[in-house]
């Protein structure tokens, strides 16, 4: 099983320090991991440090990997584009960066595969730049699985999909983990889709880490507050299950 | 692309792909064909005119043709008839590439000025007979164009190394060097001897008149060597059409790809222009059209390119021949009398679609 954790990871954009220090405990495999903080905590930036697309000091370690290069895949926030590409195609070009210049029957069967399982094989003909943006990230998503990562960094998945979509997105996230034993560290805003699929939930905070621990023992009040500059509580909605209600802005 | 869409959206997933994949080989197949004839048309047009069989059967058995036809097809015609062909590829794989790397629809040699790089240090060894590479000899004006073309490449380099450089920035700097060469070429034809500014605006329009068999082995070898380069990563340039930070995000090294890509662009440019001249379009115009047949696709658009850029070239070959009867048009002229209009064409009708 993969376990991946962080030892003071941090980044800089030109003379401003971005992410400090940022030291995750040991995440496993079959995890979801929410990445939550308020605007510029550096969500994004701790997603491109642990893909190794950005340089910077500290170290991402990985143990239980079966292929360094294909284990972790990472979905940005941006899903914009103008290329004349059919949505098969550009899930086939994600493939295609890790196994190999030749085309292989298998490439075209894992982008079926990957299509089929986020149900959106129906697009697989449709032009990538003509797809409303909720449909992007779901694209944007395929491309991820069909790299078969076995960690799996989504910044922002949710952002543009209605709530029917969010809900089944997440679920479909938090069963992903589930089932193939991948470790899904996941940026949100909103609470309580952290609250409802999060194992474990990781609070930023001006580019350091704030809190880390499980969803219910992290966010409280006081972190709220800290953070989020928000005065918000969690209670047992009607049907017995936690549910985040924010009261007012501090 | 819309009727590419509803003719496979029957189909589920990599049915589907593998049928557009058919459709794109036989697009292809059609171009070749195409550029078969031109060729052929292209070599049977000239101040003698000759039958389409009769080429052939001189191209097939020179042995067996008359000694004058075989000497006009073989000595004369052949040489610029195949520099058209390898120019338009040159040029149209450079442009697609400009237009990958800078994802910018207007990126091509012509608009980053590598063409205007070129015509200026053309124009120094025309007017002045200064010569950037001594020891050059007959070859003075080929190779100032030449370093002149690769200067303004590694100028656009440079640039792009710059911390905060963004793809914009390089697109202006290249309309800002264009507006300067083309500044610095007026200067020099003002205070250029009559006949001297007369041979610089022969060559900035562009010649097909100038092509020998040794400027046309350079230039096929330069498509020849870059164009498995550009193939052999066409999975991680295809990727560049989804954005930066998706081609980051597949772990692809996004900046050094851009670079390596540059400086094989550049010298696939420099090289047919210091050889014939200007010839606008091919670049812009070139690319456009393939994407508009095959996709972004790159095993697709790099051969679907260089068969339009040389289709295109070589029809304003016969085109340049026959337009004004007893002359000889630059082909430059034409390819921009073909690319304009077409080009706009394809903003105002097309434009949606490509970007």
């Amino acid at each position: 099983m993969v376990v991946l954790s962080t030892d003071r990871l941090g980044a800089r954009f030109g003379s401003r320090q971005v992410l400090r220090d940022v030291t995750l405990p040991p995440c496993h495999g079959g995890e979801v991991v929410a990445v939550i903080g308020p605007n510029a905590a550096g969500k994004s930036t701790l997603f491109r440090r642990i893909a190794a697309i950005l340089p910077g000091p500290g170290d991402c370690r990985l143990e239980g990997v079966h292929d360094s290069d294909r284990a972790v895949a990472y979905m940005p926030q941006d899903q914009t584009g103008t290329a004349v590409l059919t949505v098969f195609e550009s899930v086939l070009l994600a493939r295609k960066q890790v196994s190999g210049w030749r085309l292989a029957a298998a490439d075209l069967m894992e982008v079926d595969r990957a299509l089929t399982a986020l149900e959106i094989g129906d697009l697989a003909n449709e032009i990538i730049s003509e797809l409303s943006g909720g449909q992007r990230q779901l694209v944007g998503l395929a491309q991820c699985l069909v790299r078969e990562p076995q960690v799996l960094l989504l910044d922002e998945p949710t952002s543009a999909l209605d709530m029917h979509r969010q809900l089944e997105a997440m679920r479909r996230v938090r069963n992903l983990a589930q089932d193939t034993g991948m470790l899904v560290l996941i940026a949100l805003h909103d609470l309580n889709l952290a609250l409802k699929f999060a194992d474990k939930v990781a609070i930023l905070s001006g580019g350091t880490l704030h809190d880390f621990g499980p969803a219910g023992e992290v966010l409280t009040p006081e972190n709220l507050a800290a953070t989020f500059r928000i005065r918000a509580r969690v209670e047992p909605c009607s049907q017995g299950k936690p549910h985040l209600i924010v009261d007012d802005a501090i | 692309m819309t009727d590419m869409r509803t003719e496979t959206v029957s189909l589920s997933g990599h049915g589907a792909y593998r049928a557009l994949s058919l459709r794109r080989q036989a697009i292809l197949l059609m171009l070749t064909v195409g550029l078969c004839a031109a060729f052929v048309g292209d070599i049977a047009t000239g101040p003698a005119r000759y039958g389409l069989g009769e080429v052939v059967r001189t191209l097939v058995a020179p042995a067996e043709a008359d000694a004058q036809m075989r000497v006009i097809v073989w000595s004369i015609r052949m040489p610029s008839a195949l520099m058209a062909m390898v120019v338009g590829m040159a040029l149209a794989i450079g442009g697609a590439q400009m237009q990958t790397i800078l994802n910018n629809p207007l990126a091509s040699p012509f608009t980053l000025g590598i063409s205007s790089g070129a015509s200026f240090g053309a124009a120094l060894a025309l007017a002045f007979g200064v010569a950037l590479i001594p020891m050059a000899g007959d070859y003075i004006v080929a190779a100032n164009a030449f370093v002149m073309a690769m200067a303004t490449a590694c100028l656009i380099h440079l640039a792009s190394l710059r911390r905060g450089a963004s793809i914009q920035t390089i697109v202006l700097l290249g309309i800002a060097l264009v507006f300067s060469f083309n500044t610095a070429l007026a200067i020099i034809q003002y205070f250029a001897a009559d006949q001297a500014a007369a041979a610089i605006v022969f060559w900035t329009m562009g010649s097909l008149t100038k092509a020998t068999w040794p400027k046309l082995a350079i230039t096929a070898l330069a498509v020849a060597l870059t164009l498995p380069v550009f193939l052999r990563r066409r999975w991680q340039l295809t990727a560049l059409r989804l954005g930066e930070a998706r081609a980051a995000s597949f772990g692809i090294p996004v900046r050094r790809l851009r670079l390596e890509t540059l400086i094989l662009v550049s010298l696939l440019s420099a090289i047919p222009v210091a050889f014939v001249g200007t010839i606008g379009f091919i670049g812009l115009v070139g690319p456009h059209i393939a994407r508009m047949m095959v996709g972004e696709d790159q095993r697709f658009l790099l051969p679907a390119s260089a068969l339009t850029g040389a289709l295109i070239m070589s029809l304003s070959s016969v085109l340049a021949k026959i337009a004004v009867p007893g002359a000889v048009l630059p082909i430059g002229i034409v390819t921009a009398a073909i690319g304009l209009p077409v080009f706009l064409y394809l903003i105002l009708k097309g434009g949606k679609e490509i970007w």
